[in-house]
C-alpha cells in the first residue's frame, strides 16, 4: 500500500500551496458530497480554476 | 451539530404551540421526554423528519391536528407547523416548516397548501434567511436526508438498517459511512482530479487547454492518448472481471482442496478399494488360466490315460501267439477260395453252398493270407507304441494343474473379501467421491490458470498503455514548454498530479485503518451492551457480519434476536459517531468527520434492565447530544443509569384525543 513517505514533491511543486489547494479541495468535495450543489462539471472547473489562482498567487 | 428547540403548532396531538429546548451542555447532554402510550411521543419523533425533510409521517394524510382542522371556520384557515433551531459550526440555523389547511365558504376543507419552508441563520448578530434555491442544499450540509436515517432513530428505521447491514452490500450505505467517517470528499476529489476513461477531469481541463493546433503531429498524439485511454479504461474493466474469476478460482481450488484435506481418509479408503478390486480382478483371470490349463491339460492327455491299460491289456494278450494264430499253415486264400469252388474238401468230404461247411470255410478266409492277422496286429503294435512312448506324468500334471486352479480360486474368495472389507469401511466414512472432487479440483485448478492468464495479459497491456501515454505525455510537454502559457499550464498539471498522488496515497492508508478501528469500535461497543460469544466483522462496504467466536458467519444467515439486532444497530451507530467525533477533534487531518446528535424514539423497549442500564451509560459518552424519547417505564430506568447526565426533562401529557401538552 503506497503511504504518504512515497510520494515525493515535485521540483515545481510548493509544498504550501499544495496543502492549501488539497484543504480548499477537499472543503468543497465535503460540501458538495452533502448538498450535490454542482455537478462534475462545474467541480471540474472549479478545481482547476483555483489552482491557476493559487498557482499565480505570490 | 447541536439541536436547540424545536417548537409544533397545531401538529398531529399538539394543540397550539409546543415548545421544547434540548440540553446543548457537554457534561449534561441528555434530554429525557417521556410519555405515556399514545400522548404523542412518536409524533414529536416524526416531527424532526417532517420539519428538515418533509417527510410525512406514516399512515397520516394530514398532518394538523384534527381538533383545531375541525373548527376552521368557513373561510378561515389554520397552520400545522414544526419550528428547529439547529447550531452547527458557531452558527445558528432556525429551520422551519409549516402548512396551510383552509375551509371554503362551504363548509368542505380546502386541498392542503404546499409547504412553506424556511431556513434563516444568524451570522454576526445579523439575521438572514438563506434564498430558496439554496434551502435543500443548507439541510443536507447540517444533516443530510440519506445520513439521517442513522441518527433519527426509530422502530421504521431500525428495520431498514437490518437490512441494510444484513445485506452489506450497497455501494450506497458504503458511502453514506464513509460520508459520516469523512473519508467520501477524498474519494469525489480522486474521482475529478484524474478519471479513467473517458470522462473528464481536472487534469484533462487542463491538457485540453494547451495549444497544440497547427502541429498534425501533436495533435495525433492527443488522439493517441485518447485512444490509449478508453483501452485501458475498457482492458481494466477485463482485468476486473479476470481479477474476480481468479479470486474466485482461487475460492475453488481452496474449498476443493479443503474437502480434498478433509477427506483424506476416505480418499486412502477409496485407493484401498481400488486396489482391493484390482487384485480381485486379477485374481479371476488367474481362475480363468488356470481352468483353461486343467481342462488342456485334460483334453490332451485324457485319452493316453483311458487307453494306456486296455493297450497294455492288448499287448499281454497279443504277445501269446498261439491265441492270435487261427491261420493253417502253408494255406492262403486262393487254396480256400478253389475248395469253395469245388465244393469238394481235400479230405474229399463234399459240401454245398451255404452250408456249415462253406461257412467256415469263408471264415477261414480272414486268417489265411493275404488277410493276415499279423499285418492288424503289427499295425496295432506301432499304433500303440505310437500313442503311449515317452514319459506320461498325466496325473501328476493334472493335480498340479488343479492345484493351481483351487489356489487361483482360493485368491478370488479372499479378494472379494478384501474388497468388501474397503467398500464397508469407504462407506462408513461419508458419501463423499473423491474422484469428483479430484476432478472438481483438476477443473478449479484450469480455470484459476485460464484467468491467471487474462489477468496477466490485462495488466501487460494496461502497462503498455500507460507506458505510451506517459512517453506520449512527455513528448507533448516538451513541445508545450516552448509558450509561456503551455508552460503555465503544464505547471498546473504538476500540481493536480502530485495532489492526487497525495491523496491517493492519504486515502489508501487511512480507508483501511479507518475500517479497522471502526471494526474494533463497534465490537467494543457491542461486547459492552451485548456480553456473549458474538462478534462483528466488517466487509470492505461496510456490511457487518456476525461471528460467534472465531466462526465466519458471512455467508450464512445468522438469526438474531430483536434484543442482538438493535444492539448490532446501535453498535454500530455508535462507532461511526464515536470515530468521527475523534477526526473532527484533529486540526490537522484531511479527514472531514463532523459531530451528530441521535433523536432516539424508544430505544430500550427491546432491552432487558441490565443492558438499559450499559446502554445508558454509552449513549452520553459517545454522542454529542442525546434525545431519548420514551414511555415511562422505561424513561424511569434511563433517568436512574443516566440522571448525571440528564440535562432536561420533559414529560408528554395527553389531556383529551387531539389534545396534549409537553411539560417540563
Amino acid at each position: 500500500m503506497a503511504s504518504l513517505g512515497d510520494v515525493q514533491l515535485p521540483d515545481d511543486v510548493d509544498r504550501a500551496k499544495a496543502n492549501r489547494l488539497i484543504n480548499w479541495i477537499l472543503d468543497l468535495e465535503d460540501d458538495n458530497d452533502k448538498t450535490a450543489r454542482y455537478d462534475d462539471s462545474a467541480m471540474i472547473q472549479k478545481i482547476g480554476k483555483q489552482i491557476k489562482d493559487e498557482i499565480k498567487c505570490l | 451539530m447541536l439541536i436547540k428547540t424545536i417548537t409544533v403548532e397545531n401538529f398531529l396531538p399538539f394543540q397550539g404551540k409546543q415548545h421544547i429546548k434540548f440540553s446543548t451542555d457537554k457534561d449534561r447532554n441528555v434530554t429525557l421526554i417521556m410519555g405515556n402510550n399514545g400522548a404523542g411521543k412518536t409524533s414529536l419523533a416524526q416531527a424532526f423528519e417532517w420539519c428538515l425533510y418533509g417527510k410525512a409521517p406514516k399512515d397520516t394524510v394530514q398532518v394538523i391536528n384534527a381538533f383545531v382542522r375541525d373548527r376552521i371556520a368557513p373561510g378561515a384557515y389554520r397552520y400545522a407547523s414544526v419550528e428547529i433551531e439547529i447550531e452547527k459550526d458557531e452558527k445558528i440555523y432556525s429551520v422551519s416548516r409549516r402548512q396551510k389547511y383552509a375551509r371554503k365558504e362551504n363548509g368542505s376543507l380546502e386541498k392542503p397548501a404546499q409547504h412553506e419552508f424556511a431556513i434563516f441563520y444568524k451570522e454576526d448578530g445579523e439575521t438572514r434567511q438563506v434564498a430558496a434555491g439554496d434551502r435543500g442544499s443548507t439541510i443536507n450540509r447540517l444533516l443530510s436526508n440519506e445520513l439521517s436515517h442513522y441518527f433519527f432513530f426509530d422502530g421504521e428505521h431500525v428495520k431498514n438498517m437490518r437490512k441494510e447491514i444484513e445485506q452489506g452490500k450497497s455501494s450506497d450505505f458504503a458511502d453514506a459511512v464513509k460520508t459520516i467517517l469523512g473519508l467520501q470528499p477524498i474519494a469525489s476529489a480522486l474521482g475529478h482530479l484524474k478519471a479513467t476513461g473517458n470522462r473528464n477531469s481536472v487534469d484533462r481541463w487542463f491538457s485540453k487547454q494547451l495549444d497544440v493546433a497547427g502541429n498534425a503531429d501533436l495533435e495525433a498524439k492527443k488522439k493517441r492518448i485518447d485512444t490509449l485511454g478508453k483501452t485501458i479504461e475498457r482492458v481494466g474493466e477485463e482485468l476486473e472481471l479476470a481479477e474476480d474469476d481468479e479470486e474466485l478460482a482461487k475460492q475453488n481450488v481452496a474449498e476443493c482442496q479443503r474437502l480434498l484435506r478433509e477427506n483424506a481418509e476416505s480418499e486412502k479408503a477409496q485407493k484401498d478399494v481400488e486396489r482391493a478390486s484390482a487384485l480381485l480382478k486379477q485374481a479371476r483371470v488367474a481362475v480363468t488360466t488356470t481352468r483353461g490349463d486343467l481342462f488342456r491339460l485334460f483334453r490332451k492327455q485324457q485319452y493316453r490315460f483311458l487307453v494306456e491299460r486296455p493297450i497294455r491289456d492288448a499287448k499281454e494278450e497279443l504277445a501269446d501267439e498261439d491265441k492270435i494264430s487261427k491261420g493253417i499253415p502253408s494255406v492262403d486264400d486262393k487254396t480256400i477260395r478253389f475248395i469253395l469252388e469245388r465244393g469238394e474238401c481235400i479230405c474229399g468230404t463234399k459240401f454245398e453252398t451255404g452250408s456249415d461247411i462253406a461257412k467256415h470255410l469263408y471264415e477261414l478266409l480272414d486268417y489265411v493270407p493275404p488277410k493276415d492277422l499279423g499285418t492288424y496286429i503289427s499295425e496295432f503294435d506301432k499304433e500303440c507304441r505310437l500313442r503311449t512312448e515317452g514319459d506320461f506324468t498325466f496325473i501328476d500334471d493334472l493335480a498340479e494343474a488343479y492345484r493351481k486352479y483351487c489356489e487361483a480360486g482360493n485368491s478370488v474368495k479372499t479378494a472379494e473379501k478384501a474388497v468388501e472389507k474397503a467398500v464397508a469401511f469407504l462407506e462408513s466414512l461419508n458419501s463423499v467421491d473423491v474422484g469428483i472432487l479430484r476432478t472438481n479440483l483438476r477443473k478449479a485448478e484450469e480455470d484459476r490458470s485460464r484467468a491467471a492468464g487474462r489477468v496477466a495479459t490485462a495488466r501487460r497491456q494496461i502497462a503498455n498503455a500507460k507506458n505510451e501515454i506517459a512517453t506520449l505525455d512527455s513528448e507533448i510537454k516538451a513541445y508545450s514548454a516552448k509558450s509561456k502559457r503551455n508552460q503555465e499550464i503544464t505547471h498546473c498539471l504538476s500540481y493536480v498530479d502530485y495532489i492526487y498522488r497525495y491523496l491517493d496515497a492519504y486515502y489508501k492508508t487511512h480507508e483501511a485503518s479507518t475500517r479497522e478501528q471502526l471494526r474494533d469500535t463497534v465490537n467494543k461497543f457491542f461486547t459492552e451492551m451485548y456480553n456473549g460469544e458474538l462478534h462483528l466483522s466488517l466487509d470492505d462496504n461496510y456490511g457487518v457480519a456476525v461471528t460467534v467466536d472465531d466462526i465466519d458467519t458471512s455467508h450464512e444467515t445468522w438469526k438474531t434476536s430483536s434484543g442482538q439486532t438493535l444492539a448490532i444497530i446501535l453498535a454500530f451507530i455508535l462507532g461511526i459517531l464515536d470515530i468521527a467525533k475523534a477526526q473532527s477533534e484533529e486540526d490537522d487531518g484531511l479527514l472531514k468527520g463532523d459531530t451528530y446528535p441521535l433523536v432516539m424514539d424508544a430505544p430500550l423497549s427491546d432491552f432487558d434492565k441490565t443492558r438499559i442500564g450499559t446502554i445508558c451509560n454509552l449513549l452520553p459518552s459517545v454522542a454529542e447530544q442525546v434525545i431519548i424519547i420514551i414511555k415511562d417505564t422505561d424513561g424511569e430506568l434511563a433517568e436512574e443509569h443516566m440522571k448525571d447526565r440528564i440535562g432536561r426533562r420533559y414529560t408528554i401529557e395527553r389531556l383529551h384525543d387531539y389534545d396534549s401538552v409537553v411539560k417540563e
